[in-house]
Parts: C-alpha cells; structure tokens; sequence
C-alpha cells in the first residue's frame, strides 16, 4: 500500500510540475497570436550580444559597468507579454490563478486603487530561476518572466542603480523608435 | 583553354615577323617591329576580338612599325656625318645570301601594294581569297596586282639574265 | 620535262596559276636544267619563307599576371567589405539587443520602485522626531 501511495505521490508531483510549467506556457501562448498583445522574447544568444555591446562601448573602469555585466551573463533569457488595450485587471485575475503559486514566492506586492503589480520568484538551490512580474491595470497588463540563476543582490542591483548604461534612454515612458 | 590572344594572333608571329623583314631586311630589326606590333595588339585585344579582320589589323600595324623604323634610320642618316649616307630607304643590309638579296632587289622595284600581295602569295603561300581578306583589297585587285608583279618578275629576270 | 616548265611558267607569269600549280613548278624547277635565274630567284624565296623570328615571350605572361591581380584585388576588397558589412551588421544586432535588454530592465525598475517607494517615504521619516524604535528604520536597513 505504501509502496502505491509513493509512486502515486510522484506521479502527482511529476504531473503537477509538468502542469505548472504548462501554466506559465499556456498563459503565454494563449495570447501569442492576440494583435492586442506584443511579445518580447529575449533569448540566451541576445543576451550574450547585449553583454557584448556592453563591453565595447563602455569603458571597462565603469563600476556600473561591470555589475550590468555581471547581471547580464546571469541571466539566460526574459519573456515579455504586454498589451495595452486590454482589461489589466481581469487579465491579473487570470495570470495569478493560472500560476502553481506553491513554486512561486511573493517578492513584492504592490495594489492601489487604479494598479496591481506583483512579484514573484521560483528559487533553486537557494538562487533566483526565474523572477516574474505581472502588472495589470485598466490601461494595460504586462507579464515578464526572466530566467536565469541570480540572487537577490543581484536584483538589488537592478532596482537600486539607476545609472546604468542606457537605463535612462530605454525608459518605457521614452521609448526609443524601434 | 587557349585566349582569343593565344589562338589568333601570336601564331601569326612567323609571317609577321616575314613581312617585316620584307620592309627592314633586318633580323634585330624585324623582330622588334612584330613584337611591338604584337604588344600593341594586347593591350588592345578586346577590341581587337570584335574587329572582322584582325590579321589584316595585325598587317597593318607590323607595315606601321616597320615605316616607322624605317623613317627613324633615315633621320639618323641625315644627321649623321654624311661620308656613307645609306641609300635612301634601304637599313643595312645583312650578310644575306645571294639568292636572298636578289628577292629583296626585285622587291625594291615594285610598288608597295604589289609587294605586300607577291609576298603574301609566292612567301606565305595564300589563296588569292586569304590576301583579299588580309589586305581588305577586293579579289579582283589581288589578281590585277599579282600579275602585274609576275609580269615584272618575267622582265627582271630576263634583264638580270642578259647581265 | 623542259617543255612542261616552260609551258607552267608562262601561265605563271600570267598569273593564271593555282597553288598547287606554283608548288609543281618550283618542284620542277628543282630537276630540270637551266633557267637559272629563276632557280636562284625561287631558292631565294624559300629563304626567305624559311627565316623565322626567335622565340620571344607572348606578352600574355605578363599582360594575366595583372589580370589575375586585378581579380584578386577585386576579391579583397569584396571579401573586406563583406566582412565589413557583416561586423556592422553584428554591432547592430548587438546594440538592438542590447536596448531590449535594458528596456526589459527598466520596466523592471520602475515597478519595484513602485514598491520602495513607501520605504523612501518612510526612510525620509528619520528626520523627523519619531522615536527610532517604533519603526525600527536603522534595523531595515542594515538587513
């Protein structure tokens, strides 16, 4: 009996692992050919050339420099989900409950009267795998995965350092023409 | 795979090189008229491709070169001291065997045209159709010049036998 | 024997011969005896078809060699641009990604600002007479 209770126990985690990464996929490609959503997807290979520019257009002494740097060869990929005119709210409803919160972690969570912004993080032997942030509002929802293998310090760096190279052009509010 | 160059015009060097010495009685000479005359056709060979009649081209810059020479020496001749002027059109001639220098005699006797086309045929060995082509003269002018020049033959003989 | 050369040079003279005809005739000249002048004047005539110019390069050797020059620069300067071209279109994408990374980062940024935000608020607070303990500001921020 007991022998049945385990292999069933695994089945279910097996299954269920398995269903949360569907989750998180279904999520996204449920709304990959909506025309009111734009995806972003960067990928391990973008990554390494957005490591590259960094380096040969700053001057290497730069200690911003080197800690984007750092953060950038930790992390292996970001997905971006983002639509404008769309129902922020709902879609927040239904991001959160398609998620397995038991692999997710609450970072930060953040709700006033006209947004919701959370975020989440899946760990992994006691580093970050994947940071998520899920935003809704009546005027737009977005939902960010970035994966990788971080630490908090190293997000740290991302919410503290404002100086960073090109932070200030690539501002969402001042979007460079693309 | 042989160039137009390689296929046409160097295997003409031989008769060329015949013609001009025809004009220079001289070997060195001879030799330096053709191969300016071939270098000439080289760096001109694209065009030199398109024409119809590049070996009649290739005559008439061989003839060009050799006036030339030809013209040069007697400028030299003028300028020089004058005890041994050269006659007038001839460069000195070789040690050339008898036989030879009595082609060259008789030659000097004719005109031009009548050379070029008793050389071409009793020389090189054409068809009156090859020299007509060459020289860019009609057939009819070939055989009129021929035997005239056959006819002069007959009496330089004649003379050179009652010597 | 005689009567034929007589007969053959006449039509000669008159031009009337074929190739083949004059190469008889001179053959025959070779055998037959007498017309000396003739002899000498054909002998001098094979002389001269004999002389042959000495061996001299074909310009050509020197005329490919800068054509195969020319085309080799040609392919340099194709391949350097290429290469060229291709380093650009590599900073390009470089930098492209590079701005979505960064634009990636900033929108993550903004909203974890959005949640220490109240923390500043707070934090601005210490230079107010509240008492440290109750919010306990230095603790937090050492951790």
């Amino acid at each position: 009996m007991k022998k049945w209770m385990c292999v069933f126990f695994i089945a279910l985690m097996a299954g269920s692992v398995h269903a949360q990464d569907d989750a998180i996929v279904k999520f996204f490609s449920k709304y990959m050919e909506n025309e009111n959503f734009s995806r972003v997807y960067i990928s391990p290979k973008m990554m390494q050339m957005a490591g590259g520019f960094l380096k040969s257009n700053v001057e290497a002494g730069n200690e911003e420099e080197k800690d984007l740097g750092e953060l950038m060869q930790k992390i292996r990929g970001i997905r971006i989900l983002s639509g404008e005119k769309v129902n922020g709210k709902g879609l927040f409803q239904e991001a959160m409950s398609t998620l397995n919160r038991n692999k997710y972690e609450d970072l930060m969570d953040v709700q006033d009267k006209s947004s919701s912004v959370k975020f989440m993080v899946r760990e992994e032997n006691g580093r970050v795998a994947e940071l998520l942030m899920i935003t809704g509002s009546e005027t737009g929802f977005t939902l960010l995965s970035m994966l990788g293998n971080f630490t908090y310090q190293d997000l740290n760096i991302l919410a503290e350092k404002t100086n960073l190279p090109g932070m200030n052009e690539y501002q969402s509010g001042k979007k460079t023409a693309n | 795979m042989k160039t137009f160059f390689e296929a046409n015009i160097w295997p003409l060097r031989n008769q060329l090189y015949r013609m001009a010495y025809l004009w220079l009685k001289n070997r060195a000479e001879a030799e330096d008229a053709v191969q300016e005359a071939l270098e000439k056709a080289w760096s001109s060979r694209e065009m030199l491709q398109k024409l119809e009649n590049p070996t009649g081209w290739m005559i008439r810059v061989v003839k060009n070169q050799s006036l030339q020479k030809i013209r040069e020496h007697k400028r030299w001749a003028v300028l020089g001291e004058g005890e041994d002027l050269p006659e007038t059109e001839d460069l000195p001639l070789e040690d050339s065997p008898p036989a030879l220098q009595l082609v060259f005699r008789f030659l000097k006797e004719l005109p031009e045209k009548q050379q070029e086309i008793f050389q071409l045929r009793e020389v090189e060995g054409l068809t009156y159709e090859e020299i007509s082509e060459y020289l860019e003269i009609s057939m009819e002018q070939v055989k009129v010049n021929l035997f005239r020049a056959r006819k002069s033959l007959q009496v330089f003989l004649l003379k050179h036998r009652e010597r | 024997m005689r009567e034929k050369t007589e007969k053959l040079l006449e039509k000669y003279y008159d031009g009337e011969t074929s190739l083949a005809e004059e190469r008889e005739l001179r053959e025959l000249l070779l055998k037959v005896p007498g017309f000396q002048e003739e002899k000498q004047f054909f002998l001098g005539l094979e002389v001269l078809k004999a002389i042959e110019p000495r061996d001299r390069p074909v310009p050509k050797a020197k005329g490919e060699l800068s054509l195969w020059l020319k085309i080799a620069a040609v392919i340099t300067l194709f391949l350097s641009l290429f290469w060229l071209f291709v380093d650009q279109q590599s900073k390009k994408e470089e930098a492209l990604a590079y701005a979505q990374v960064m634009e990636a980062f900033s929108l993550i940024q903004e909203n974890l600002k959005k949640g220490t935000a109240p923390l500043e608020a707070i934090q601005d607070m210490r230079y107010l007479n509240k008492p440290n303990e109750i919010f306990n500001i230095k603790n937090k921020e050492e951790q």
